[in-house]
């Protein structure tokens, strides 16, 4: 009998993101993004955008092997299209650094498993899911953190920090021995007073491809992809709850040394991710009422 | 001492900070998210140990919508711009304004010129920059985080000014008998921390506030 191969990581992801469908949706809008995208009107209008992403392109993921050989200047142009693609099709939320991070992490992820496509067909073919599953990812899950104020992904960092506040509200299962180590972090972010304004935008607007090795960070992306916002921020806790040895270290009120280590985590292993995300589940009503309590903060002080 | 990296997107501020704190330099590193921490101590000519705790930020426009969290509480900035390219010194303007709005009275800033080893492909002569940070009352120095000069020179200048100036600072409100205030007694309100050698000779008497 013969055996049939696992779906490629990028096929799952436009799939469970809904940028498969979108792509269906959309049959031929990719290559029109990109014609619009070199017509002089449209770039007058997007030159800041374009600009800003001609500037990062080289400092998407420089690190990586993909953008350092041979494969690198094929690699960036690939890169290149479809940011400015996505630039042309909301220009509403136009670009924003991270973006590029993402967009580079799905071109990696493709990369690692099947090489960089060698025929133009299916480099086409495989830009052009990607492009879709970088929309998907943006407009799906993470929508409102790339906008000029950035009004979700704050909401979403104030939620954390409400969280860390008082884990025992969000926690689904509230006084669990599994969750101890969660809480323990938690009262030491909470106690040490860290913004989270310090840690959650290289956290979130790069969905940790600035923070865990790549592999890892792919693991990750498959809960979050999966189950969207509650599960980053559920990945959130993970993370800083697998670094309480080092978050221990540190002077109680230290604040900076806390986010330098949220910064930057001890290297764990999935198994070890996995253990902890489980440890982490959040009540999502828990998070609906948190959030509602923050709504109505917001009024209020518009209010004042 | 805190002291924020402030300036437009790639002009350098993340390699100027790791060639001032690790001597290391890298052409494509990564662009910066949100913020990053640094620190390193200095010596002063008095003897006495600065430790400066530097936090780079990201250059993007539109990171201004968080990065003013980041202002609070710094004594000390450095407004870089890159001499090979003219608009991140025209923005220069734009960040000052930011410091007004989001940063403590008294922050002492420098004005950078960064990128000094283009000599070929400058646009930004030295005496235009210098003429607007007389103007606007701060410093200016022109620095390569390539070739590492004048880095160390930066760094450790505005470091020197902000201790003569939160020594004398103390010392009047010593005599005066009252402190400037700080505006709000929130933990982003980090401060001032001088890891002093001689005790005796100690005008610094703030300790963290929160």
């Amino acid at each position: 009998m013969a055996r049939v191969a696992p779906q490629p990581r990028y096929m799952r992801w436009a799939e469970v993101s809904g940028g498969a469908k979108l792509r269906t949706l959309n049959r031929g809008v990719y290559s029109a993004l990109l014609v619009l995208a070199d017509n002089a009107i449209i770039t007058s209008r997007l030159g800041t955008a374009l600009a800003q992403v001609d500037l990062d392109v080289p400092r998407s993921l420089p690190d990586e092997p993909l953008f350092r050989g041979l494969d690198a200047p094929a690699a960036r142009e690939f890169l290149t299209r479809m940011l400015r693609a996505w630039v042309v099709l909301r220009f509403d939320v136009g670009y924003t650094q991270g973006i590029n991070s993402i967009a580079a992490m799905l071109l990696w992820a493709t990369w690692s498993e099947i090489g960089f496509p060698s025929s133009t067909k299916a480099r086409a073919k495989i830009e052009d899911i990607l492009f879709w599953t970088l929309v998907a990812l943006l407009t799906f899950h993470l929508e409102g953190y790339f906008t000029q104020t950035m009004d979700r992904m704050k909401d979403d960092a104030a939620l954390l920090a409400a969280i860390w506040a008082s884990p025992g509200r969000a926690l689904a299962d509230p006084g669990a021995l599994r969750h101890a180590d969660v809480v323990l972090t938690c009262g030491k972010l909470h106690a040490a007073e860290l913004d989270p304004l310090l840690v959650v935008p290289k956290w979130f607007l790069t969905l940790f491809t600035h923070v865990l090795p790549l592999e890892l960070a792919a693991h990750v992306w498959d809960g979050i992809i999966e189950h969207g916002v509650l599960r980053l921020l559920e990945s959130s806790l993970a993370i800083a709850s697998l670094s309480l040895p080092e978050l221990s270290q540190c002077e109680p009120s230290d604040a900076i040394a806390m986010a330098s280590i949220l910064h930057r985590p001890t290297p764990f292993t999935r198994e070890a991710f996995d253990a902890a995300v489980v440890a982490c589940a959040l009540r999502p009503d828990a998070l609906f009422e948190a959030e509602q309590a923050l709504i109505g903060e917001r009024a209020r002080s518009h209010l004042d | 001492y805190t002291v924020v990296l402030i300036g437009d997107s790639a002009v350098g501020k993340s390699n100027l900070l790791s060639r001032f704190t690790r001597d290391e330099f890298s052409l494509e590193s990564k662009s910066t998210i949100g913020v990053e921490f640094a620190t390193r101590s200095i010596s002063t000519d008095d003897g006495k140990v600065l430790k400066a705790q530097i936090w780079d930020t990201a250059g993007q426009e539109r990171y201004r919508a968080i990065t003013s969290a980041y202002y609070r509480g710094a004594v000390g900035a450095l407004l870089v711009y890159d001499i090979s390219k003219y608009e991140t010194f025209s923005n220069v303007e734009r960040w000052l304004k930011e410091l007004r709005d989001h940063a403590e009275n008294h922050i002492e800033v420098m004005l950078v010129g960064n990128k000094s080893d283009l000599r070929h492909l400058r646009v930004v002569m030295t005496e235009d920059a210098e003429a607007f940070a007389q103007e606007n009352g701060i410093s200016f120095i022109e620095t390569s985080a390539l070739d590492a000069s004048n880095v160390e020179e930066a760094f450790s200048s505005i470091l020197t000014k902000i201790y003569e100036k939160v020594s004398r600072k103390s010392m009047n409100s010593d005599a005066a008998g009252s402190g400037k205030t700080k505006p709000m007694a929130n933990n982003a309100s980090k401060v001032i921390v001088v890891d002093n050698e001689n005790d005796d000779a100690a005008p610094a008497k703030k300790k963290k506030c929160c």
